[in-house]
This record gives C-alpha cells, structure tokens and sequence, in this order.
C-alpha cells in the first residue's frame, strides 16, 4: 500500500484524538499515514489515496458535524467517481441517542453510491459505554486492514 | 492557519530564529484546553502554561456536565493528553487575581488567554422575599457534581419544586430530580448530596417558562431522555395546536392527564408565563407568574425554586474575576467569557480555533512579539502551591479508588483533602 489517508469529521474533537491514533497505531507499522480534517480536504484529492479510513462522530438528529457536513455536501455535489478507491469507516456516537452513529452510515452510504468499496466491517465507538474511543478504534484497525492487506 | 497544519499534520515551524512565543491559558475548562491544544499543534515550541484555580481541571466539563452524562465527559481524554504527552504545564490550585496579580501574568508571558468561564448563576429578575427557597442551577448542579464548596445547597428541595427556564441546563435539572437513585450506574454523582438534597424523588416538578414550546431553547433529545424515565409523567397544559417544533411536538404525544400515584414525578410544562415574584406563605415558597398575553395572575405554592435561567460573572468585588482592566494587546478572551453563557463544549472548540487563528495572525504580523520569561517570570511567587497535573492525578487516582458500587469515581470535595492527596502527604 501506498499512502492511507485517515479523514476525521469532529465537533468536539474525540474523532480528530481517534484518527491520531488510529495513525499512530499504523506508522508503528509500517504504514504511511496522513491526517486530514475534512474541513480542510478538497474531495476531488480523494482518488489519490489508495485507501481512505473514515473518523467521525454524530450530532444534531443524527446529523454529520459541523466540520464534516460540507465536506459530504461537496460528495453529493461534485459526485467524484470514487469507484478506484477503497474505503474503511468508523464511527463515534452516543446509543442514548436514538440516532446512534448515523453520522458514519451517511458518509458511508454517500462512498458506497459514489462507487468506492468498503473494507471491513464499519467501527463504532458508543460514547455511554465507557470504553476509551482509541482503544475501540485502534483495535478496529486492526482487523480492518488484516482484510485490506491479506498477506 | 489552524485548520490547515492538521491536514499536513506537520505543524509548520516557530519563525526562525525565535523560540515560540510563552504563552499562559487562564481557566482550564473546555475553551481554555482547546485553545491550548490548537496552538500547541500549531506552535509546537511555545511554552504554554494553563492556570486553574481548583487543584482539579476542566471547569463545567467536571462540575457541570451532568454526571450521569458521563459520555460527554469523555472529551477530557484528549486534554489529559495535552498534559500527560503534550509539554503543556498545569498549574492547579492558582488563581489569577488573588494568588498572582493580573498585571504580573501580563508582564511575563507574551500571549495571555482569559478562559474563565461565568460562574454565577443570573438571578431572577423580581422582588423576592429572602426567606424563600431559591436555587441557581449551576449552584445545584455543581452541588450533585461534588464540587469543592461550603457554600452550595444541602438541604432538602422538597416534594414540590418549580423551575424557572427550559433550556438545557432546566432539562439537566429535572432529570437529575426525578431519576432513581439505581439509575445512575456508571456515574459519579454525589451520592451523599443528592441523599441530602432529595432524599426522596419530589412528587411535584413544576416548568415555568416565557416562552411557548416553539421556543423553548432544550435540544429534543434532552427532553426525550427524561420524558423516557422510569416512574415520570409528562404534563403540558395549554400547549396549543398552533406550536410547533419538536419540543411541541413531543410533549403533545407523551403528556397524560394529571394523577397523583405515589412514588411517581409529575413533571408539568407551563409556556408563557412570565414570573412576577417569589414570596413565602406558611414556610413554602410561591412563584406568582402572569400570562405573556395578560389574565390573571397564576400562583404556584412550592417548597423550592430551581432558576435555570442562564449565568453570569462572579461578584463584582471577585478578584479572580476578570475586570475590565484586564486587557492588553497580548491579552485575549475566549468561551463563555468571551460570548456570554450560550453554548456547548463544540461550540468552544470552534471559539478557541478562531481565537488562536488570530493570536497567530497577530504574532507573524508582529502585532504580539516573544520575549517575555513565561512560567519562569511567575515560579517563584507560585511555587508551594501549584497543584501540577500529576499530582491532580493522585487526587484523581484516589477519587476512583473510593468509587462506591456502580459509581465510576467519588469526587473529593473537601479542598483541604485535594491538597493533602496532590502533594502526597494524605
Ligand atoms: C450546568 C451546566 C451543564 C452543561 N452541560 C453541558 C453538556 O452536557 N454538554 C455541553 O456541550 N455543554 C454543556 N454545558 C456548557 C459548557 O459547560 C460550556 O459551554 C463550557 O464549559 C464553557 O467553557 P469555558 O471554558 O468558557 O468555561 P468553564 O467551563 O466555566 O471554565 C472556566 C474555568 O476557569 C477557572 N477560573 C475562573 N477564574 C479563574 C482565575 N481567576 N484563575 C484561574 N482559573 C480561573 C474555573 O475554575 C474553571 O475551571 C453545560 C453548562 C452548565 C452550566
Ligand atoms: C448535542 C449532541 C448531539 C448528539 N447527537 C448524537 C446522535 O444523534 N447520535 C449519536 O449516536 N450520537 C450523538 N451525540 C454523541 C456524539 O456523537 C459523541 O459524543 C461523540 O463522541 C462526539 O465526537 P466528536 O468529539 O468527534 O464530535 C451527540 C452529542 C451531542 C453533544
């Protein structure tokens, strides 16, 4: 693999500490790892990785955050074909919520219809379990790329 | 730019030459960390000292964020992080103002952040007997937080409460009354407080609000997590047709008529009612309110009135509270400080983002220069009572420790005590 680039979508900033790690975790490894906000991230740059690992968190009724709506709107707008690119996604919500994790099911289904091909099974981190979101997601990682990289 | 060095993930370099600026952080709640933490990132050479004046971080996110939200309590990972692996200092247990002059702060760092926050609750507005029971919120929800403080509320609210407001903070209130004491597993409510303040659940929850329900600032979700408890009824005469939104909307499925079964918590919504006094009768206290649209006056007889109705600064005679002379153009103001008591621990975020954008656009334009000594200018003035991030660890590490069941952690709230634990002499 080339370079993977870990995305986050954040409001109070658990995704942006996930994707941190989830790269840490994978430079340990060998891995060329970049970080983006997708606040900053043009979606027309999506085709250059070769494989994108989706962060981000829910809000509002089940809505994207703030930082990561204009980025799916960009999606929905500028419909790249995403069809060369492989994708992971994890996901941080909260099960009080009756919302859970909507947030990461949208931007997954958006890649999905713009062509691009999921990895593994979608991540999810629930914030009332208590669980250290990191520890759930680098874990998660883990087994994902075991699918992406069979060796 | 903020936004962009995350995106390289290289934080682009200090000016040549200059090691980065020193940079001090008054206020360790969410605005303060999150401004310490973007420009950590952005200027990874800068020396950045946040100063708190409890032995103990993170403001409203630890007194409070209700506890049995202990899932928005989570966003401290991140700042723990900021003082366990990111070279930020905690200086705990200092109070700008009374235990290190303001002006002496301003003179040894070349950036300086007011992070404060608004610690009062704001009053109600109207003639009020002194002796009646009225409760601020923050007061009440810092009490069941286990906050450090003689002062707060201890006895008894009574089977009949009123509360004044229907934001968030309201919510927050009416569930953490009408919960059983069972179901605050995996929190770290106060169990010895909330025994005290309501050794039983009140019958009665009044809401009194200005507003009609299509105004109501609570988010639903709020709203729905207490319309879903256990052994509570919803109520909400004289919501009519005509409003709209979700909090209507989800009052008008979920209310039922008024019955008095014991054990159980009424909780009703009155809109539109403006309250005009608070007196006292026979020992209890009586809210009187008047319909926004006029008619006659409605009185509610009570045994306590909660207000939750938004917070403000500390006592004018406050030297921990920044004054107006606390300003420089190195001196910057974020949070709730800064924008008044709206607003989430996300909405700080963004707030730090943007103030640290301009702190930085004011250095490389030269408006703010380096030079000044930082937390070296101060050290000698602080140095036997700065409760440094690992010895909050210990305090921390203790108040885990004596969790009782189901409870994630006990807080100590005997400041003495804190201090014994931090300096390990307990
Ligand atoms: C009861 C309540 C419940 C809430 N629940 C939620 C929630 O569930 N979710 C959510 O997103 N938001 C919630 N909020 C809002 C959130 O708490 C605020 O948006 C946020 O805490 C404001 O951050 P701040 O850093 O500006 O102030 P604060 O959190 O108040 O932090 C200010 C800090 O500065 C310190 N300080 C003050 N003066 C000095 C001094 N002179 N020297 C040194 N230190 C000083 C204080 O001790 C404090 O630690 C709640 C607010 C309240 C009041
Ligand atoms: C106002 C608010 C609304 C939320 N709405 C949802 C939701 O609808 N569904 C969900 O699963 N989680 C919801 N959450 C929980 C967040 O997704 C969770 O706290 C997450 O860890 C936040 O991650 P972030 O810091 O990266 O934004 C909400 C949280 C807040 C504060």
């Amino acid at each position: 693999m080339n370079e993977l680039i870990v995305l986050f979508g954040t409001e109070s900033g658990n995704a942006e500490l996930v994707a941190d790690d989830i790269s840490a975790a994978l430079q340990e490894k060998g891995t060329a790892v970049r970080v983006a906000d997708m606040e900053d991230y043009a979606v027309d740059d999506l085709g250059e990785a070769d494989m994108v690992v989706l962060v981000v968190s829910t809000y509002g009724e089940g809505d994207l955050p703030d930082t990561a709506a204009p980025f799916h709107d960009a999606l929905v707008e500028a419909k790249p074909d995403l069809s060369g690119v492989r994708f992971a996604a994890f996901g941080l919500g909260d099960s009080t919520y009756e919302t859970y994790n909507l947030g990461v099911a949208t931007l997954r289904a958006t890649f999905t219809a713009l062509g691009a091909t999921q990895i593994g099974e979608t991540g999810y981190h629930d914030a009332d379990s208590g669980l250290n979101p990191s520890d759930v997601a680098v874990a998660w990682v883990s087994t994902v790329l075991a699918v992406a990289t069979p060796s | 730019m903020v936004g962009t060095h995350s995106s390289q993930h290289v934080p682009p370099p200090a000016p040549a030459g200059t090691a980065g600026p020193t940079v001090a952080v008054v206020g360790s709640g969410p605005s303060g960390c999150y401004v310490a933490q973007f420009l950590a990132k952005t200027w990874p050479d800068s020396e950045i000292t946040v100063f708190e004046s409890l032995p103990a971080p993170y403001g409203l996110i630890r007194y409070g964020v209700a506890a049995d939200h202990q899932g928005t309590k989570g966003v401290v990972r991140q700042f723990d992080r900021l003082f366990t692996r990111g070279g930020i200092r905690f200086a705990g247990n200092v109070t700008v103002g009374r235990d290190i002059g303001f002006a002496r702060l301003a003179a040894s760092f070349d950036v300086v952040v007011l992070a404060t926050g608004l610690p009062g609750d704001r009053e109600l507005d109207v003639p009020r007997d002194p002796r009646a029971r009225v409760v601020g919120a923050g007061a009440l929800l810092r009490a069941l937080n286990g906050f450090p403080h003689h002062g707060l509320p201890r006895t008894p609210l009574g089977s009949r409460v009123l509360v004044v407001g229907i934001g968030n903070v309201a919510l927050d209130v009416l569930r953490l009354l009408s919960k059983d004491s069972e179901a605050f597993t995996g929190s770290d409510i106060d169990d010895e407080l909330l025994g005290q303040l309501r050794p039983a659940r009140p019958a009665v929850l009044d809401v009194v609000a200005r507003s009609d329900a299509s105004g109501a600032k609570c988010d639903a979700a709020m709203l729905r997590e207490l319309i879903a408890l256990d052994g509570v009824d919803i109520g909400a005469p004289g919501l009519g047709d005509q409003d709209r939104g979700p909090v209507a909307d989800l009052l008008r499925t979920c209310a039922v008529p008024a019955r008095e079964e014991p054990g159980r918590t009424r909780v009703t919504f009155h809109f539109g009612l403006v309250p005009e006094s608070v007196t006292t009768r026979d020992g209890r206290t009586v809210l009187t309110a008047r319909r926004r649209d006029g008619g006659e006056p409605v009185e509610f007889v009570t045994d306590s009135v909660v207000t939750a109705i938004g917070f403000t600064h500390g006592a004018a005679q406050d030297d921990g509270c920044p004054g107006p002379d606390w300003a420089d153009d190195h001196v910057y103001r974020v949070g709730w400080l800064s924008r008044g008591p709206r607003g989430t621990i996300a909405e700080n975020r963004k707030h730090a983002q943007r103030v640290v954008r301009s702190i930085v656009d004011d250095f490389e334009a030269g408006r703010i220069t380096a030079g000044r000594p930082g937390f070296a200018g101060v050290a000698d003035l602080l140095a036997c009572r700065v409760v440094g991030f690992r010895d909050w660890q210990r305090i921390e590490a203790a108040e885990e420790r004596s969790a009782r069941p189901g409870r994630c952690r006990r807080k100590i709230t005997d400041l003495d005590r804190m201090l014994a634990l931090a300096t390990g002499a307990h």
